[in-house]
């Protein structure tokens, strides 16, 4: 277990086990950050300010449960978003407190090809692509979506998840089911 | 992204409402917990938000041919899209070109599409040649207007010629042309 390691090591000296926790959770903090605040740079803020607490408190025993350490980071980030939602409070210890790290991780997403993502795009049915330009460009829920196009709100959500699986099939040569 | 469930037995389509929040807050929490849980959920999770900013931002970029609503165009033009509008009657044929500075063209079609159980758009050249065809397009704009949006970049490439929509619909087995929009196409100006 990472977070038992970290916590039952001197401070400091588990720093391939902190690396591996963070390349772990922080693309989840990232995803929470960014479903909650709506912003890509405020999510990568939370992710930074959730390991900032999450490192010191592994360090100094401040975690009873090691073996849920996925709750405890899920727990950390809510308070930490609604904080930043609050009061738009950024900070910068990042660098300060982890200054001595010689393991620097930094997550991408894996990017696709956008002249596929594009292609495949046009290529679907014209309801599909619909749907997915409401839902991932306008923002538009399951429930406002369904009163335009005359349809019951969870045949919208079964239709858009037909459609987002059969895009992604296409931009990545997969099959879909 | 292929299962129905991951290993644990958590629904996909949950998380894909999840990211498109449209599940009440304790489902949402749920959800949320079990990411944190399952690696195999985080990874979906995070291929649905690829896959989702990977649409958004081919739309940004006025890349996406699609039926819009007035909410997507107007979306589009506070995200700095230039957008030209052209809106024909039916059986006329009005002027269009395409400018330097110009991201995306809408058409917008007016007429009476409501009753039509399959409404069809095909864009038509000089001498019939077909450009296009969209079968079962939605009506998001109501049932007297259709709003279609087409990349600037893609028509930039076409010569100078007529252009022809034309609406199609279906009444049982009937199909039958609702509307016919005419587009003087001038092609690629400069200023």
């Amino acid at each position: 277990m990472l977070a038992a390691a970290i916590a039952s090591a001197a401070p400091g000296a588990a720093q391939e086990e902190e690396a591996e926790l963070y390349r772990r959770f922080a693309p989840r903090v990232r995803l929470y950050g960014r479903r909650h605040l709506r912003d890509a740079a405020a999510a990568q803020d939370l992710v930074q300010e959730v390991f900032i607490v999450l490192i010191e408190r592994l360090r100094s025993g401040g975690v009873r449960n090691v073996e849920a350490i996925g709750s405890f980071i899920l727990g950390t980030s809510r308070t930490i978003a609604a904080d930043v939602r609050r009061t738009h409070h950024r900070r910068e210890r990042l660098t300060e407190t982890f200054a001595d790290r010689t393991i620097s991780v930094t997550p991408m997403e894996r990017p696709l090809d956008k002249a596929r993502v594009e292609n495949c795009l046009n290529s679907l049915p014209p309801r599909d692509r619909a749907l997915l330009v409401l839902t991932f460009y306008a923002e538009k829920k399951a429930a406002d979506i369904a009163s335009t196009f005359e349809m019951a709100s969870g045949a919208i959500r079964v239709a858009r998840h037909r459609a987002l699986v059969r895009l992604r099939a296409c931009v990545t040569g997969e099959s879909s089911r | 992204m292929t299962g129905e469930r991951c290993s644990r037995g958590a629904p996909f389509g949950d998380l894909l409402d999840y990211w498109a929040d449209d599940l009440d807050q304790h489902d949402a929490e749920r959800v949320e917990a079990h990411v944190f849980e399952c690696a195999e959920c985080a990874n979906r999770l995070a291929d649905i938000a690829t896959v989702a900013d990977a649409v958004a931002d081919a739309v940004r970029g006025a890349r996406v041919q699609s039926v819009i609503s007035d909410t997507v165009l107007n979306k589009l033009s506070r995200d700095g899209v230039r957008v030209r509008t052209y809106a024909p009657e039916p059986g006329t044929f009005i002027p269009c070109a395409i400018w330097p500075d110009d991201d995306l063209i809408v058409s917008r079609l007016r007429g009476d599409f409501s009753g039509y159980d399959e409404l069809t758009l095909v864009l038509k050249g000089d001498e019939g040649l077909e450009l296009s065809r969209n079968v079962d397009i939605p009506l998001i704009s109501g049932t007297h207007e259709i709003l279609t949006a087409t990349s600037a970049s893609h028509l930039r490439r076409l010569p100078s010629m007529r252009l022809r929509l034309i609406v199609s619909g279906k009444r049982g087995d009937i199909e039958q042309v609702i509307g016919e929009y005419g587009l003087e196409h001038g092609g690629a100006m400069s200023r």
